[in-house]
């Protein structure tokens, strides 16, 4: 029965109990409940990475470590599309999203992990595209200038929108916003500007609506965005992270959009007067003395490429991991750009597995 | 193509300028470069090439045909690149055809010399089985499946890749044959004969933003060029093929300049593509 599903719906389930979705996942998540991989050489495949021999070894050793630290070691919470669910069928329960009723059995329609909230079921899907809550710190592109508001791409299915009247104005009063200030509203943004807000809502056609009152909101500039998927970066308190002794800016959006850039005091998020034209007008004549200064540089490229590696390896993101990984690469003075480079993934994978390993002796 | 902010532009060229590019790069270092070869088991010779994101295919195949009344003693080798919409929303349907007719015309002129087949990088004598009469038809196609940068420095070392996978069949001629009839001919299944590939160029494109040149662009970094010269250089250090794109005009010296750029960098990129081609090779006969 569950054959005739797998080959109606064209898959092909190996007989050993792997996850074939890793070979396009790329990573192995260890803070939730992933642990069931069989066959270690499709995770191999599925990280792009030339690994030699002794490297591959010493890799799977970190994941395996890092499988048996997981907090809850449910090897059958990972399910994939037509597994069953185990499920007491005696129990009253709801069948949620990704799961469906089929011969009586209830069977996964996604792949993705298992979860149990009271008596509702469902499957979380691992790849999807961001899903929004309210208060989440987003970094978006803007797309359109419309009226009185800005459309703004933020990775999900739907362009977001930041209303004009959601975003604070340069002489710093709260008034009602005139025709006056609609028509300047690309000097405030422009279309692919880079900008940072907080979901303020959801409209009725599902849309996000954004707001940007507060200070640290507003357009980044002197910097580069990262994109990588939505999943790795988890709620946290902070998100804007002000590194001191770099002097650099890290906003990790949970739309999977990451910034890092130079240092700016907070200000007011709309600057239009006069000095900042003339700033921009001088940068434009390419004058050297605007470009960031080559140590900053350097650091934002290493941190840059430290979110690259843990991407590339599934971890979450989050600034303790990024800071370890960045001093793991200046202690052992690798080259910025040798941190894409096999060994370094292999020996940021092993930190995890010590780092983890002596954390949960401690706790214990 | 997602568009960039100013600010993110001015910080590419200043990177560029600084020779500190934003994944860390020095200007004239490439990215790390992924060979596989044996992708398309129904074709004579097939690679993969990575170059960051950057991924393309190439496979060549062979069939019998007649050579040209003009050169009877040579064979005939034709390439073709197609990109997929895989690798931008754009290229369904049509879109992509300039883009596949720009990277099919720069590879032929790279790689297939003049007219009269001088100076080819294959050498297309090779290809004849019997003078006049009966020769290979060889036909290199490239997929272009994800596209960030440098498509052409990818898409020569796939071809050169797959060139060196290819196993063209072994064909035994029936000797007693009337000079004016078709001979008829006899294709091996088992012995292959393969190419020697050391005499094929790779192609470097140098990209010039503001007042430097880099090497192996990302798309971020090509939106931001003014103009990009693709030379092609073999081992010998000599130079087969040479394209400018780009609207911005360059004075004769900056081009003698990148040239000798070009070369000193292909010095490095042949010894290193030729260690993944044979590292890739080794692992295909292990599986």
């Amino acid at each position: 029965m569950g054959g005739n599903l797998i080959e109606a719906l064209g898959f092909k389930v190996s007989s050993s109990s792997s996850l074939p979705f890793f070979c396009f996942t790329g990573g192995v998540t260890p803070k939730s409940s992933l642990c069931r991989v069989a066959d270690n050489k499709e995770k191999m495949r599925g990280l792009k990475l030339p690994l030699s021999q002794t490297q591959r070894v010493r890799l799977q050793r970190a994941f395996e470590k890092l499988q048996s630290l997981s907090a809850k070691a449910n090897s059958d919470a990972s399910v994939t599309v037509a597994d069953t669910i185990p499920v007491n069928y005696e129990d009253a329960f709801l069948k949620g999203y990704g799961t469906t009723d089929l011969n009586g059995e209830l069977v996964a329609t996604v792949c993705g992990v298992v979860e149990r909230v009271n008596k509702l079921v469902y499957v979380r899907a691992l790849r999807a595209r961001y899903k929004p809550e309210v208060g989440d710190v987003v970094v978006g592109r803007v797309v359109e200038v419309a009226q009185k508001r800005w459309r703004l791409e933020i990775n999900f299915s739907q362009d977001a929108v930041l209303m004009l009247s959601s975003m604070n104005m340069p002489d710093g009063i709260q008034r009602r916003r005139t025709a006056l200030d609609e028509l300047n509203m690309r000097s405030i943004f422009e279309e692919n500007d880079i900008v940072c807000a907080e979901v303020r809502n959801f409209q009725h056609d599902g849309s996000l609506q954004l707001q940007a009152r507060s200070q640290k909101y507003g357009k980044l500039e002197k910097g580069q965005l990262l994109i990588i998927d939505p999943y790795l970066v988890r709620k946290s308190k902070q998100h804007f992270h002000h590194l001191e002794q770099f002097g650099i800016d890290l906003i990790l959006g949970r739309n999977g959009y990451i910034w890092i850039g130079e240092h700016v005091e907070a200000r007011d998020s709309v600057v239009i007067d006069q000095a900042k034209s003339i700033e921009q007008s001088t940068v434009v004549e390419g004058i050297n003395r605007a470009y960031t200064p080559l140590e900053m540089r350097q650091n934002i490229c290493r941190i840059a490429n430290a979110i690259r590696v843990l991407t590339i390896l599934g971890f979450n993101i989050d600034l303790n991991l990024i800071m370890e990984t960045v001093e793991l690469s200046s202690s052992l003075k690798i080259d910025i750009h040798d941190m894409l480079g096999s060994e370094f993934h292999v020996l940021v994978a092993e930190m995890e597995a010590e780092r983890r390993s002596l954390t949960t002796k401690r706790k214990r | 193509m997602v568009g960039l902010s100013v600010g993110e532009k001015h910080f590419i060229q200043g990177g560029i300028a600084q020779d500190l590019r934003s994944d860390g790069r020095k200007r004239l270092t490439y990215r790390p470069i992924y060979v596989e070869t044996g992708v398309i088991p129904q074709a004579h010779g097939s690679a993969r090439v990575r170059l960051g994101a950057t991924d393309v295919i190439a496979s060549v195949k062979a069939e019998l045909g007649k050579p040209s009344a003009l050169q009877p003693d040579k064979g005939k080798i034709a390439i073709y690149v197609d990109c997929s919409p895989t690798a931008a929303p754009m290229f369904e349907g049509r879109g992509g055809e300039e883009l596949s007719t720009e990277l099919s015309v720069a590879l032929q002129r790279c790689l297939l010399g003049g007219k009269s087949g001088a100076g080819a990088g294959i050498d297309p004598t090779s290809l004849v089985v019997v003078e006049g009469k009966v020769c290979w038809d060889l036909y290199i196609d490239g997929l272009v499946i994800s596209s960030d940068g440098n498509l052409l420095d990818a898409l020569a070392a796939a071809i050169k890749a797959a060139l060196s996978n290819t196993g063209i069949p072994k064909v035994d001629v029936a000797v007693e044959t009337r000079s004016d009839e078709q001979p008829e001919v006899n294709i091996s299944d088992e012995e292959f004969l393969q190419f020697d590939t050391s005499g094929i160029p790779v192609i470097v494109t140098l990209t010039k933003v503001g007042r430097h040149y880099i090497v192996d662009a990302t798309s971020e970094e090509e939106s931001q060029m003014s103009s990009a010269v693709s030379i092609s250089v073999n081992r010998k250090g000599h130079i087969c093929g040479l394209t400018k794109r780009g609207g911005v005009g360059l004075d004769p010296s900056i081009i003698l300049d990148m040239i000798s750029v070009a070369k000193h960098v292909s010095e490095q990129l042949i010894n290193k593509l030729d260690s993944e081609i044979a590292a890739a090779e080794a692992s295909e006969e292990e599986s």
